[in-house]
């Protein structure tokens, strides 16, 4: 099952009533579509703001989503339009629609825009974040770390993987998963796992 | 299970294990905190900014104030989509069965052609001058002046007409 397939059926299960759902497709691609926020609005806070705003429109119009494009794609349609609205609303300039694209969004380079995103606070938390990734991910065996560098960096599917590798895909998976586990481990102590912060 | 998770958000889980792993995550809050955390890792690596800890929990929470989503939508859509096969198919079917009633009525009409003859002597018979009403009918046909096409008058005859003990 694609990627594609499976946010399909998260939303069918939306769809259908189970906000859990939603809130995996929330927590999958709240920050790019921050990223692509970030290009319209250079206020982080304004950003966080449009954001939730963005997927609570998408979820009001779920019921309309019949899966003719893919949800992100569907998704970033919908964050364009409630940042020119916001822009709007302030009084300031919305981009034209030749300013950005959704579909060129997946793809775009922050550059010196995601720099100007950053306040010190968030700078400090992206950091310690970022820095813990790479203390766990330079600790991690050769083969844990270039099956995941595979699939998270260079976007291969876990049959290419495979493939690069010269090992079955079963593999594959249990190297990503520990990878994963890995990191995750070094990463909890950093993050706010409180009751109220929970979903 | 989390192995199944790590699959699960990297679109590689066989479909057989979808449902049932989607039912256990909304069960289990660790669950989800497993997916939220290899999807933070993902982005982590690729550079993506970060947001607050707790803007998914902050969501979810508005999204309580929100009325659940109707579900006939998404099975509207999914009968939208079984039509569309059906509006493919029945056109097809459609086209075939016409042309299996026209071949079949083509050879169905082949073997009765003597039949055909056989009709077309008996109605190549002469007339018989005594068929009075016929008679008056050539003889008057040109004052019947409304007829829809002119000169058909001539071969007209009554349904009933009668040539010796033979009805046609």
């Amino acid at each position: 099952m694609s990627d594609r397939q499976i946010d399909q059926q998260l939303v069918e299960l939306a769809q259908r009533g189970d906000k859990h759902a939603f809130g995996l497709l929330v927590s999958k691609y709240q920050r790019k579509l921050a990223r692509l926020l970030s290009r319209m609005i250079r206020d982080p806070a304004e950003v966080e703001d449009v954001a939730q705003e963005a997927f609570i429109k998408a979820y009001r119009a779920l019921p309309s989503f019949r899966g003719d494009s893919a949800f992100y794609t569907w998704l970033y349609r919908i964050g364009i339009n409630t940042a020119k609205n916001y822009l709007v609303s302030q009084g300031r300039r919305a981009p034209t629609s030749t300013d950005i694209d959704a579909d060129e969004a997946e793809n775009y380079d922050d550059g010196d825009l995601l720099r100007d995103y950053d306040t010190p606070e968030r700078l400090l938390a992206t950091k310690q974040i970022g820095e813990t990734v790479n203390v766990a991910m330079d600790a991690l065996p050769e083969e844990l770390r270039t099956a995941i560098v595979l699939r998270e960096i260079e976007g291969l599917s876990y049959e290419e993987i495979a493939t690069v590798m010269g090992c079955p895909i079963g593999t594959v998976r249990s190297r990503i998963f520990r990878a994963r586990e890995a990191i995750a481990e070094r990463l909890r102590p950093l993050l706010d796992t409180s009751p109220e912060k929970r979903w | 299970m989390k192995e199944q998770i790590s699959a699960l958000l990297d679109g590689e889980l066989e479909p057989t294990g979808v449902q049932a792993l989607l039912s256990h995550t909304k069960k289990e809050p660790a669950l989800r905190e497993c997916w939220d955390e290899y999807a933070l890792i993902g982005d982590a690596l690729r550079g993506e900014a970060e947001l607050s800890s707790d803007f998914t929990a902050k969501l979810m929470s508005r999204l309580d104030a929100e009325p659940t989503v109707i579900a006939p939508a998404a099975s509207a859509a999914l009968a939208k989509r079984r039509r569309s096969a059906l509006d493919t198919l029945l056109p097809i079917a459609a086209t075939v069965a016409g042309v299996a009633v026209v071949a079949w009525l083509g050879l169905r009409v082949e073997p009765a052609d003597t039949t055909r003859v056989a009709h077309a002597t008996t109605a190549a018979r002469a007339v018989p001058a005594a068929d009075a009403d016929r008679a008056y009918l050539l003889a008057h046909h040109g004052y019947a002046g409304a007829q829809a096409v002119p000169g058909v008058g001539y071969y007209m005859r009554t349904a009933a007409e009668q040539v010796g003990d033979e009805v046609r």
